[in-house]
């Protein structure tokens, strides 16, 4: 498996700051060390949010795009 | 051409650095209240949830102000159409369709807004900036009450999504956003939004109402400030126990700040009336109101100004929030005077009156750099973040 496929989606479309990163933070306390999760948001809010979990938590932002109104997100867990 | 190219970038494609909108806002609020009034968003929700109320025959108001003359009702419309303008021109726009669950937090959260906001006799720009600014002891009041509710209402949405996952479910559709192969026309559209608010105003001042569109355009310039930046109160006061990152508490702290020295200064110099802006609402009324506000502005992840510029940029969760809002703070308006308890919120402390200009100046400077340090010790140390 390369580091931009995500066994994990989370679908956070229609969700309000600051749900989607805590639903992420979730996601990857319960993931394995070095496992990546795919996040999709629509609050241009993510954006700040997660830079800023990202600063704190040490997890990692590997890929980021934006498509249709639709924030795509692949982080990864620390180690 | 490069040069022009560079600044478009800096102004619509990137975020605008969050330090510089909180100094920004406090400008513009000091302008404010050197014009007229200090900036609050409830005062204009309770005139919109007044005219909910009379137009379905609550409460009969024949001396109520209509929404296109009421200067918080023109402040909040700015702010709304702010918001839509800066999120054209930067082609953020697009209607967000919240899923059932954040629908309910989003409504239930507005009506706690309005609710909290009445109790305080402002929400957190009139009640808690403001207030504070006009070194008004239940501004600093109402700032504990907001620390409490921030923390309370986090504590709640952590729970939820542990016992409740489906009440925060995602999927929704996102309609009308801007295309990302080809060249959008939402800038154009934004352009056009606020050469018609500009002429909007305009038009106000012919017909003799010159402050009223005053009034519009400073809500277009908050709104259109507080999305390009994203600076929010909410974070402000919630993130310290999320993730930890203080970057909007520290701004925060900065706008009480400037905007306190500038309202200082218009009242040492009586350019402004010293009572303006200090209400009786220093006791009970500031710190249940500040925590009951505090849990409504983070189940709905919006605050009295968050609320209406994300609503204006199509997030459709907050139209539930701003609408609750304006009904709660009318509902809550109405059983406060009704029981009488409107009269038991608390004191008026104008804090020169007891500790004298440089210990009120002093007293504020020092509550905002302790906020400010403490968020900084924990950004570093995590003791207080669940994240």
């Amino acid at each position: 498996m390369t580091a931009t496929e995500a066994p994990l989606t989370l679908d956070c479309t229609g969700l309000v700051c600051p749900l989607p990163v805590i639903k992420l933070s979730k996601a990857l306390r319960r993931a394995t060390p070095g496992a990546v999760v795919e996040l999709l948001a629509s609050d241009p809010g993510t954006v700040a949010d997660l830079e800023a979990f990202e600063r704190q938590t040490g997890h990692r932002i590997l890929e980021r795009s934006a498509a249709h109104g639709v924030f795509r997100f692949l982080v990864r867990r620390a180690a | 051409m490069r040069a022009f190219a560079e600044q478009h970038a800096a102004l619509f494609r990137r975020p605008w650095p969050v330090l510089t909108a909180a100094l920004l806002v406090a400008t513009v609020n000091v302008f404010l209240f050197a014009f007229d009034r200090p900036w609050t968003a409830s005062a204009g929700m309770r005139n919109w949830g007044d005219w909910m109320l009379a137009g379905v025959g609550l409460v009969e108001r024949p001396d109520l102000l209509a929404p296109w003359l009421s200067s918080g009702s023109l402040l909040n419309l700015g702010v709304l159409a702010g918001g839509c303008a800066g999120a054209l021109l930067s082609a953020e726009f697009a209607v967000r369709v919240a899923p059932r669950g954040e629908l309910v937090k989003g409504a239930l959260g507005g009506l706690l807004l309005g609710g909290g906001a009445m109790l305080a006799l402002g929400c957190n720009i009139g009640g808690f900036l403001s207030a504070t600014s006009a070194l008004s002891l239940a501004g600093l009041g109402m700032m504990l009450g907001l620390v409490a509710g921030a923390f309370l209402g986090l504590r709640y949405l952590l729970w939820e999504l542990e016992h409740r996952p489906a009440w925060s479910r995602g999927s929704a559709r996102v309609l009308g956003a801007a295309a990302t192969d080809r060249p959008s026309r939402q800038p154009l559209a934004g352009a056009l939004l606020l050469l018609g608010l500009l002429l909007a105003a305009l038009a106000y001042g012919r017909r003799g109402y010159a402050p009223q569109g005053v009034f519009l355009l400073f809500g277009v310039a908050l709104g259109v400030i507080f999305q390009r930046s994203r600076f929010c109160l909410v974070r402000a006061f919630r993130e310290p126990f999320m993730t930890g990152d203080g970057e909007h508490t520290r701004a925060a702290a900065l706008a009480v700040v400037v905007s306190t020295l500038g309202f200082t200064i218009l009242k040492f110099a009586d350019l402004k009336d010293r009572g303006e802006w200090v209400f009786a609402s220093a006791g009970i009324g500031a710190l249940a109101g500040g925590l009951v506000f505090g849990v409504g502005m983070t189940l709905a992840g919006g605050c009295g100004a968050g609320a209406i510029w994300r609503a204006g940029e199509g997030q459709v969760k907050l139209w539930a929030t701003v609408a609750c809002f304006a009904l709660g703070a009318s509902l809550a308006r109405l059983v406060l005077v009704g029981t009488g308890f409107q009269q038991r919120l608390g004191v008026a402390v104008f804090l020169p009156a007891v500790v004298g200009w440089s210990g009120a100046l002093l007293l504020v400077v020092v509550v905002m750099a302790a906020w400010a340090a403490f968020a900084t010790w924990n950004e570093a140390s995590r003791r207080f973040s669940a994240l």
